[in-house]
């Protein structure tokens, strides 16, 4: 009985790295929402009064909200285009047995394992090679080039867990392939796919470098954040960077509730 | 028959979309790397000019390889460190296993501009632990030995990077079966035997996955080492980027991204290589 | 339903790759017959029936129904119903939606599909079920779902993959007769594949027994039980006392066949020669015990001693070893006499036993 006890209680050295580690993993969002109140314009412990008057003066910037109509803009288009290509991909991935396939399902993933610098001047290249003007166009484009990728990742784990035969039985049951497509799969698939497009949004609305390179005169948030960090501290960035903190934790919380997170990996 | 070729019409789209927006582009540079600069735009040509201004300028190289170096360090500190907390994850925090994932998640989702930029709140020299220290009158001065160096660049990037070295080891860990676990318990192993000879072995892609990603996106970072690096921790992406910025010679900034590329290439060739020799477990 | 609905399967032969799954298969499946497709598992037995459904393509060979070619028809518009081997209910939909799909997907009106469905879920004994979703159901109920689900749609021919083979014993006893009285009652002809012996005995009018791809034997349960036409078969339906010998002389009446110094006398067959290997199949019911010996004389005497004692209900079973090398299997109906009073009931025991020689069947090897 009292080793059972000694056990529960006995903090191990695993737990110590454990503890360590989700501390430092929280603590930088915890330090940024917290100062994001602070009444001085900088950081300093401990801290010193409370005010909204930071989010007043975000939430009243021109330049502020322009940029997220474009971030949300780019980050649904996004979350389309991208969805469409990798679960159509994922679907001949997971359902066919063809030449190459081993080859070809690496292939695809490239564009995530690429440094995302690298990628972005490519691209860069690519559109003035070709004479095509920078514009939130060709940051979706960029953007949905490293999204499908995790949507094909996902996706094939999700399809791999599909039985198949139950859309073979609506097939049998005189369904044609829309008809199946529309009554059988799409429904059973449909919380995977509402779980990809919060996580393709997401890392749309946080990507930063690609989009440095192929963005035109317009902005979208990381590119402000950016400009803001590099003209020195002001403390409406920590009002910025808890508002994309917000947002982004609010995508993952409805990933969660649609589809179990343990699932995607 | 009709069947057969389902496949090829479900990939089509994102074939096309690969050719025209990931390889013609990757392509594109390279060809824009043999090219020069000219005050007037680029010279259309074929030159190996730029690969040999890499080489003599030692400045070029010293930056590639410290930046090599600061990627190698952080992914060997990030799988070292999340290997006990996937572990502990997978096999030990039955209930709180979800909590745990969910804060990973949120960390790995949550803006990374935003993360770095925290991190300098955190350790610049009138950051939060100096600020700390000084309060609880620890110290007088400020310590200096994280700031802006290479040393706050690692630091930074291992609290950056740690979620994609978790994740991949512990669905590699997941995927062995507590019956493996037991069984060898039951052969009469003890629990390092069982760790060294069972779960290190079969967990090898998850670590190796973990590593190659941290490896590469750390070597490639471009905005941690220009907010908490200083001087010191100037790595190759702020290089390359100026060449597409202030300095205007594409061409060149090309050939530094090829050839960073082919060293990071190598890098994680070596690595698959020498996990594959040492055999874990065997 | 027309009385010619004939269902014919020509020549056919389905290869993936180097495996060949189905070979040269031939059958015809008369109106409401239920014939069951039985053999070990990945014969082609599944294959064949998706072959039959439309979800797979013969590399050559025909299907047939009522003389018309089916093989280019895509599975939606066949005429013939699948009941597939996980049940594959749709998840996300409810009893009443599973089982009024195929009515929903032909237009029917609402009222009409309502009754229809109502009827399906009598015939199984599932009222009161039409809002649950499968996952809130037993696997015995979940099978009948998807039974009725195909049901419904009065398929010409109803295709039956392995549809019990994921319940337990008891559930899967009761559904084998339950299975079997809808098939009777609504007169359809059902086409079941199992690897289950025992199961096919029970159900088919007549089994059709395959091995890698092809036939081996098709007939009615009692022929193939009575008359298997290989080793194969004689091993596969029922319970047999296999032996492995050689054949010792050709008498005018019987053949005398040496099993390890043992002496086995058979009927004559006109195919073997002196010296032929060949293996002999007795079924343990047909070998007696003597308990009294006289001067009688049987075809096969042997003399055995009991190692094992099973007792099944109504039947027991001995193991009785007659030399270091053979073994037979006897079984007996359990009936008081022999039970109690005669000796040789005991592990240890000597046991006098007899057979026929036209209770072994003989193959050549
Ligand atoms: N889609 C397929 N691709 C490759 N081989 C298959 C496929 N389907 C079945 N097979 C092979 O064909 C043979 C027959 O399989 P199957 O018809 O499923 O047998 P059964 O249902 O009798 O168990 C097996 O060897 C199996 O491995
Ligand atoms: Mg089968």
């Amino acid at each position: 009985m009292n080793k059972i006890v000694n056990r529960r209680f006995k903090i191990s050295f695993l737990d110590i790295i454990n503890i360590f580690v989700i501390i430092f993993l929280m603590l930088p969002i915890m330090v940024i929402i917290l100062y994001s109140f602070s009444s001085t314009s900088t950081t300093v412990f401990p801290l010193e009064g409370f005010t909204m008057k930071w989010y007043k003066e975000v939430l009243e910037n021109r330049l502020f909200i322009s940029a997220l109509k474009n971030s949300v803009y780019v980050g649904i288009l996004v979350s389309l285009i991208s969805i469409i290509i990798g679960t159509l991909a994922s679907f001949a991935l997971t359902r066919y047995r063809f030449k190459f396939k081993n080859i070809i399902s690496t292939t695809v993933l490239f564009p995530m394992t690429i440094p995302a610098i690298i990628l972005g001047i490519s691209l860069l290249s690519f559109f003035s090679y070709l004479e095509i003007p920078l514009s939130l166009l060709t940051v979706i484009i960029s953007h949905a080039l490293f999204c499908i990728p995790f949507v094909i990742l996902i996706m094939n784990s999700q399809l791999i867990g599909f039985d198949v035969s139950v859309e073979e039985a609506a097939m049998d049951l005189g369904a044609n392939a829309i008809q199946a497509f529309r009554y059988v799969i799409f429904p059973i698939i449909r919380p995977s796919l509402v779980g990809v497009m919060m996580i393709t949004f997401a890392l749309s609305f946080d990507e930063f470098l690609i989009t440095f390179f192929v963005i035109g005169r317009q902005n979208t948030l990381p590119i402000i954040i950016w400009g803001m960090l590099r003209r020195g501290v002001s403390p409406t960035i920590n009002v910025i960077s808890t508002l994309v903190l917000v947002i982004s934790m609010t995508l993952i919380l409805i990933v969660n509730r649609y589809a179990k997170i343990k699932t995607f990996m | 028959m009709k069947k057969r070729n389902k496949h090829i019409y479900l990939l089509s789209p994102l074939y096309i979309y690969l050719i025209l927006f990931f390889f013609a582009p990757i392509f594109i540079l390279f060809i824009y790397s043999f090219w020069l600069k000219s005050s007037s735009g680029f010279i259309h040509t074929f030159t190996l000019q730029n690969y040999i201004k890499i080489f003599s300028n030692p400045l070029y190289l010293t930056v590639i390889r410290n930046s090599i170096l600061i990627g190698l360090v952080t992914a060997v500190i990030c799988v070292l460190a999340s290997y006990p907390v996937a572990y502990a994850i997978a096999f030990k925090y039955k209930k709180l296993q979800d909590v745990i994932l969910y804060i990973i998640l949120i960390s790995l989702f949550s803006s990374y501009l935003v993360r770095v930029y925290a991190w300098r709140i955190i350790l610049g020299r009138y950051g939060l632990i100096n600020q700390i220290l000084i309060y609880l009158k620890l110290i007088k001065e400020p310590l200096t030995f994280f700031l802006y160096s290479p040393t706050s660049v690692i630091i930074t990037l291992v609290f950056i990077l740690i979620p994609f070295t978790i994740l991949p080891i512990y669905s590699s860990l997941t995927n062995i079966s507590i019956d493996l676990h037991e069984a060898a318990a039951d052969l009469g192993a003890n629990k390092f035997k069982t760790f060294f000879k069972v779960t290190l072995p079969l967990s090898k892609s998850g670590v190796t996955s973990g590593f190659i990603f941290s490896f590469v996106l750390a070597t490639g970072d471009y905005v941690t080492p220009q907010l908490v690096g200083g001087t010191q921790g100037l790595m190759i992406g702020r290089i390359i980027s100026d060449q597409f910025g202030m300095a205007f010679n594409w061409p060149f900034g090309s050939s530094l991204a090829y050839f960073t590329l082919f060293l990071i290439v190598l890098t994680v060739n070596l690595f698959i290589w020498i996990v594959k020799i040492l055999k874990i477990g065997r | 339903m027309s009385s010619e609905n004939e269902l014919l399967i020509e020549n056919t032969y389905k290869n993936f790759g180097n495996v060949s799954a189905v070979k040269n298969f031939n059958l015809k499946v008369e109106d409401n017959e239920f014939v069951t497709l039985l053999g070990p598992s990945g014969c082609g037995k599944t294959t064949l029936l998706r072959i039959i459904a439309g979800f797979e393509i013969p590399d050559s060979g025909d299907v047939l129904l009522n003389g018309k070619s089916i093989v280019n028809i895509p599975p939606y518009k066949r005429p013939l119903n699948m009941v597939f081997q996980r049940y594959a209910l749709f998840p996300h939909m409810t009893v009443y939606e599973n089982i009024a799909f195929s009515q929903f997907l032909k237009k029917k009106p609402k009222e009409e599909i309502k009754n229809k469905v109502k009827k399906m879920l009598e015939l199984v004994q599932l009222e009161g079920f039409e809002k649950r979703k499968p996952d809130q159901l037993s696997g015995g109920q979940c099978q009948r779902v998807a039974l009725v689900r195909a049901l419904i749609n009065e398929p010409k021919v109803l295709l039956l993959d392995e549809p019990l083979g994921a319940l337990d014993l008891k559930i899967r006893k009761d559904m084998q007769i339950e299975i079997k009285n809808i098939q009777e009652r609504l007169k359809m002809t059902f086409i079941y594949v199992t690897h289950d012996q025992e199961e096919a005995m029970v159900m088919s009018d007549r089994i059709v027994l395959m091995r890698n791809g092809e036939i081996i034997q098709i007939g009615k349960p009692k022929e193939i039980y009575n008359y298997p036409n290989s080793i194969f078969s004689a091993k596969f339906i029922g319970e047999n006392n296999i032996l492995d010998g050689e054949v010792l002389e050709i008498k005018n009446d019987h053949l005398v066949i040496d099993i390890n110094g043992l002496n086995i006398l058979t009927n004559k067959t006109s195919n073997v020669k002196i010296r032929d290997k060949v293996f002999l199949a007795i079924r343990p019911e047909k070998i007696k015990r003597i308990y009294t010996i006289e001067n009688k004389s049987f075809d096969n005497h042997i003399v055995g001693k009991i190692e094992k004692i099973v007792f099944f209900g109504s039947t027991i079973k001995y193991y009785v070893s007659i030399s270091e090398e053979i073994f037979l299997v006897i079984e007996e109906k359990v009936a008081e006499e022999n039970n109690k009073h005669v000796k040789g009931n005991n592990i240890g025991d000597e046991v006098n036993l007899r057979f026929s020689k036209e209770d072994v069947d003989i193959f050549l090897k």
